[in-house]
Parts: C-alpha cells; structure tokens; sequence
C-alpha cells in the first residue's frame, strides 16, 4: 500500500472523475478521517477547475501534475501546471455577503479551499505554478473542529 | 447525480437531489433544476439528504435555485442535510444564504414562514 499517488492529468474537467476515483482508492484502507478525505478532493477539484477553466490562453492540451504523499497525521498535496501565472493566495477573500452574481470567479472555491486546509504555498518556477498545501488530521481521530 | 421530483402539487414543489455536487453532478442536473426553480412559482423543499459531496459549482447551483424561485415570490428550503455538507456551507459562510432545516416537517413549517 503506496503512501503516495502521483498522476498526470490533461486540462479538462472530464478528468476530474479519473482524479476523484485514484484518490479514492488511495485512501482506502489508510484510517484518515473522513473531513480530511473530504478536504483533500474539495482542495482537489477546486483548484485544478480553475487551472482548466482559466489558466490557459490557448485551446491546447496541457499537463497537470497532481502528488499526493500521506504521513501519519497529515497528507501533501502539490499540483503543478504550465498555465498562465496565478497565485491563488493573492486572490482577496470573496465578499461572501455580496449576491453571487458580484463576486469574482473562481473566488468561492479557493476561498473553500483556503479554509479547509491547514497550509497553502505557491511558486512560480521554470514557468510552472506549483501550489502546495496541507492537510492535517489526528490519526485514528476526528480532525478538531476549528 | 440525479434529481428526483418527489411531489409537484399547486401549493407545493418537492425535489430531491442524490449524488455529488461537483463539476459533472452540477452539469447534470443545472438546466432541470433551474428550470424547475424558474416555473414554479411556488415553494419548494429540497431534499438534500442524498448529496454527499458539495463543491463551490454546487453552491452556486444551490443559490442560483434560491434566488430564482424568490424572484418569483417563493421560497426554496433544503433539508437533512449530511454533516459534510453543513460543514461546507458554514466554512463558505453561506449558511444563512438558504434555508436550512433539518427534516421534511421542518422544511415545510419554514416554507410556511413559521
């Protein structure tokens, strides 16, 4: 039982399922509590739909690498693509008071994602975003509420 | 993904929603559920003890619903909603956004404005 999933994902939203299930089956068996699992592919699904949905300025076929690497009270998460340059942490927090209409795109989902995990790194580096994040969970343990 | 009209009388509309709401679920089921919210003209409880899995899109389908069946002067309330997803709700800060309740007799008491 690997403690680490790697795969290559192409820049459509079709590809999210494949993602969902690999993961899935990743988990099986690993004793990490359900609202880490939960985190994980909400952090997941969130940000690669935005680098599918708006980070490419052309109608080609890209890469997206997406690791994951389990360790007994927390899980790595690094996604790495050749889109256009974005740091999801300098996107300002949606006004979630304001009607869905007003806000930005793609501010709710890393707004989400943001509050589920417990870090979040970006870089830009030989003309790839690499975002990193974590998330972390009592072994054997409900995560405590925050 | 699929959505279920359990009842769809004059004074009421009652949908269930089963699956994930992601990408796909949402893709699935927007243009049925919109068009639901959009001709009813009337209330409608949501039975969201199904959803598994909530997503930002999710959300969004969720409040666009709301929003169009209270442009037409009717309310739209979810109910039994799974831990998961009223964890989800909260950390997007948009509990208060729907009306929740947390069983059918609920739901129809707040669609009653009670």
């Amino acid at each position: 039982m690997s403690n680490t999933l790697s795969l290559v994902l192409k820049n459509n939203v079709a590809e999210l399922e494949r993602l969902s299930g690999q993961v899935n089956v990743f988990f099986e068996g690993k004793g990490v509590p359900p609202h880490a699992v939960y985190a994980t592919h909400i952090a997941l699904e969130e940000m690669i739909t935005n680098v599918i949905k708006y980070g490419y300025a052309d109608a080609g076929a890209h890469d997206i690498a997406v690791t994951l690497a389990l360790s007994p009270n927390h899980l790595d998460i690094r996604i790495e693509d050749d889109g256009r340059e974005f740091d999801p942490l300098s996107a300002p927090e949606p006004d979630i008071d304001k009607p869905l209409e007003e806000r930005r795109i793609g501010g709710l989902g890393i707004h989400l994602t943001r509050t589920m995990v417990q870090d979040m790194r970006y870089q830009r580096l030989n003309g790839k975003n690499i975002l990193d994040m974590r998330v972390s969970y009592q072994a054997d343990h409900a995560p405590k509420a925050s | 993904m699929e959505l279920k009209v359990i009842g769809d009388s004059r004074e009421l509309l009652h949908l269930a929603i089963i699956g994930s709401l992601d990408i796909e679920g949402v893709q699935a089921i927007e243009a049925q559920f919109l068009g639901y919210a959009s001709k009813a003209k009337k209330p409608a409880i949501v039975d969201m003890s199904g959803v598994s899995y909530l997503t930002s899109v999710g959300i969004r389908l969720l409040l666009n619903g709301s929003r169009t069946l209270e442009a037409g002067g009717a309310r739209m309330v979810l109910y039994d909603l799974q831990d998961l997803v009223k964890d989800i709700l909260k950390t997007a800060g948009l509990s208060g956004a729907f009306h929740i309740a947390p069983d059918k007799e609920r739901a129809l008491e707040l669609i009653g404005g009670k």
